[in-house]
């Protein structure tokens, strides 16, 4: 009875071939997606399908295939049509927005992507200043396949840039959560080159304004603490000098003042010396090229944070942070309140190195 | 009354910390975190150490009753009550056996339809699923508790959440304490749910070799299940705002989409299908104690009953059509849970002091 019963199961090894199956080979698995606005609250959704070369291994090219629909999975099933592999939207790494698209709010469009089990949650996004469809065609990345060129190019530069992370999950977080709003890396599409052109910003789930990338290295030093990336300033005599981070720290503080909060900032950024254009003894000239990053970084921190007060926006996160100091934070309060913040920055720099040479 | 199995059915006392650690870790932790944050927010971890404590005291209850009349709880019904009413109470914990075995394999098939294969039937699965079961139960007790020491390689799964580390808020840690006494107390009545499996004790306590000093690792297994849990809940709160989870069915299983390595990039797929190792125990021991009451209550071998409990277990696990009804079959249990461990164990616990003090009287 025993040794008939550990028959059957053996036998229910059988049934793995009963599901349907997904032969690598007859799937197209795109790296890409391209959302553009279509008329009637339509969208137009574009993928780059990777094609593979058979016999020339290395080499890959990639069709593009678009198609204007209203819900994105039936744009998907009209896509199968046109290919002799279906579509397998599990490996979607990257996600583009056109700027018109996302003025109207994401929320529903990313619905899909949080509603689907395959689809991942540290997928990259950013939001295109210009047709999505239009940047996907220009030969941007030579031989490599334009979804791995683009998760790449995002990837290095949030990794070892000044570019903040900020991927699906943050995206939801940050928009989701009370007293602080998402944004998004912007690209734009420069003689036939990508370029990260700096961020864009959220209020909720709809875009609002960009920054450009000088005050995005800035957003990013305030975010977190960063371990790379170069940060430049002109002197005084009009010679330049670019510095390497090697460790920056913020620090939050919550003081309260009068009844509203009073929010003061701390960073301090350690510093290389490492491009002394014009300057040959930089040791000597030490206190007023520190003096001249100190000065530079706040007044950009500044301007970036009276901008967002003026906005209305939070990219920064201060509502989470005052919520998680203070008890019964109160959402509509702290928005009333959020224009009159009373927001310091504190900036030190300390430059240890001039690099091997005096 | 003292009836003992035979020694060679018998299990050592520090096994009872594995077989109570895996009944009471059951596949219910993937979903723990949502609702409570909703209630209590950063002050969840409190109400998980309340609900543990609280279960602490119901384990030392558990085994006072049992220390005093020395079996197990199908016995202790029948000299409390009588034949029929103590019969009619085991009867009522076969059926509730059924049910959380029905709901835990449906909840396993479910879990494998929504992330792996939409397109698969919920009965072939269940049929694999059920014949593995009773070539486990088949071969006795002690076969059992085996499997549960085997599912504690499910750890190696909850050990990948460390990678999850990068994406931690320590913000959402704080204010402590922003929530009323009140809001703490029913998110903790929701953790009842997951720490539910300790009334299992009742059950296999004359298979125990020296019972009485089982209890030490029954308290060690139900403190490491308040870490397991407080765990989980820590995770979910560094990595998610109340309002995300408000959205998410399974919040574990989301835990693991942000793992990732060179090897596997999607991590989510291996912990959704470990889900089994959380599972086939608890369904396991599930059957093997409704299949040994019925063999007290009909006086019928066990296992002649065993097959037909399982076809039991298979109608009702192919009747549990999806979402809705895993979800209503989840808080019917919950409450049967919460009912069985905050009012019959105390209800019977003072019943046993009670019949003590008149038997001296008397």
């Amino acid at each position: 009875m025993n040794r008939l019963f550990f028959l059957l199961l053996v036998t229910c090894f059988l049934l793995t071939g009963c599901v349907k199956q997904q032969v690598l080979d007859k799937v197209t698995i795109p790296i890409v997606c391209a959302y553009d606005e279509a008329p009637n609250d339509q969208i137009e959704l574009t993928i780059a399908a990777p094609k593979f070369q058979a016999g020339k291994p290395g080499s890959v090219s990639t069709i593009l295939y678009s198609k204007v629909g209203h819900t994105s999975w039936n744009i998907i099933e009209l896509m199968n049509m046109r290919l002799n592999r279906p579509i397998n939207p599990g490996k979607f790494s990257v996600a583009l927005f056109e700027k018109n698209l996302a003025a109207k709010g994401l929320a529903d469009v990313l619905d899909v992507t949080f509603r689907d089990a395959q689809s991942s949650r540290r997928k990259y996004m950013a939001v295109v200043d210009g047709k999505t469809k239009e940047m996907l065609q220009a030969n941007f990345s030579s031989n490599e396949e334009k979804g791995m060129f683009l998760f790449n190019l995002l990837d290095t530069n949030v990794r070892t840039g000044l570019v903040p992370r900020q991927n699906l999950h943050e995206f939801e977080y940050s928009f989701l959560g009370k007293g602080m709003d998402p944004f998004l890396p912007l690209l734009k599409l420069q003689n036939d080159q990508v370029v990260i052109s700096g961020l864009a910003l959220f209020k909720d789930d709809k875009y609002v304004m960009s920054l450009n990338e000088k005050q995005m290295r800035v957003m990013k030093l305030l975010l977190q603490n960063v371990k790379h990336g170069t940060l430049e300033a002109k002197l005084d005599n009009g010679s330049y000098i670019a510095v390497v981070n090697v460790g920056s720290k913020v620090n939050y503080l919550v003081g309260k003042d009068a009844k509203s909060p009073k929010v003061t900032i701390y960073l301090i950024l350690n510093g290389e010396i490492l491009d002394s254009m014009g300057i040959h003894s930089p040791k000597q000239e030490q206190q007023r090229i520190k003096d001249r990053f100190e000065k530079d970084l706040t007044t950009t921190g500044m301007d970036l944070i009276q901008l967002f007060k003026k906005e209305g926006i939070d990219p920064l996160g201060l509502g989470d942070f005052v919520r998680s100091k203070t008890r019964n934070w109160n959402e509509e309060e702290w928005k009333k309140e959020y224009r009159t913040l009373n927001v310091k920055l504190n900036v030190k720099v300390n430059l240890t190195e001039t690099g091997i040479r005096k | 009354m003292k009836s003992m199995e035979h020694p060679r059915f018998t299990i050592s006392p520090f096994l009872v910390f594995v077989l109570i650690l895996t009944m009471q870790f059951g596949p219910e932790y993937i979903a723990m975190s949502n609702k409570p944050i909703q209630l209590a927010g950063t002050d969840t971890w409190i109400s998980v150490i309340l609900c543990g404590i609280s279960f602490h005291i119901v384990i030392w209850m558990m085994y006072r009753i049992l220390n005093r009349n020395e079996t197990d709880l199908i016995h202790i019904h029948q000299q409390f009550f009588g034949k029929w009413a103590g019969g009619g109470l085991n009867f009522i914990f076969i059926v509730y056996f059924l049910l959380t075995a029905s709901y835990q394999i449906r909840l396993f098939i479910e879990i494998i339809q929504v992330w792996l294969f939409p397109d698969l039937e919920t009965w072939p699965l269940a049929l694999a699923l059920l014949l593995l079961v009773y070539y486990i139960v088949a071969g006795g007790f002690r076969v059992i508790v085996g499997i549960c020491m085997f599912s504690l390689l499910r750890n190696l799964t909850l050990i990948t959440l460390i990678f999850t580390a990068d994406y931690f808020h320590f913000n959402n840690l704080s204010p402590i304490m922003d929530h009323s006494l009140n809001d703490i107390i029913r998110a903790s009545k929701e953790f009842t749910f997951p720490y539910l499996g300790v009334e299992t004790l009742f059950f296999c306590y004359t298979f125990i070799k020296t019972p009485k000093k089982s209890q030490k690792w029954a308290h060690l297994a139900n403190f490491v299940m308040i870490l397991y849990c407080l765990m989980g809940i820590f995770i979910s709160l560094l990595l998610f705002k109340s309002e995300q989870l408000s959205n998410e069915i399974w919040a574990q299983l989301t835990k693991y989409k942000f793992v990732h390595f060179p090897f596997i990039d999607r991590f989510e797929f291996i912990g959704a299908v470990s889900q089994i190792l959380w599972v086939i125990p608890i369904i396991c021991f599930c059957l093997w104690a409704s299949s040994r009451m019925f063999k007290f209550l009909f006086n019928v071998k066990q296992l002649t009953v065993l097959p037909i409990l399982l076809i039991l277990v298979f109608t009702a696990v192919c009747l549990i059509p999806g979402r809705s009804l895993v979800e209503a079959v989840q808080i019917m249990l919950s409450k049967i849970g919460f009912y069985i461990i905050y009012a019959y164990i105390p209800f019977l616990f003072i019943l046993d002091i009670v019949r003590l003090k008149v038997r001296r009287t008397v």
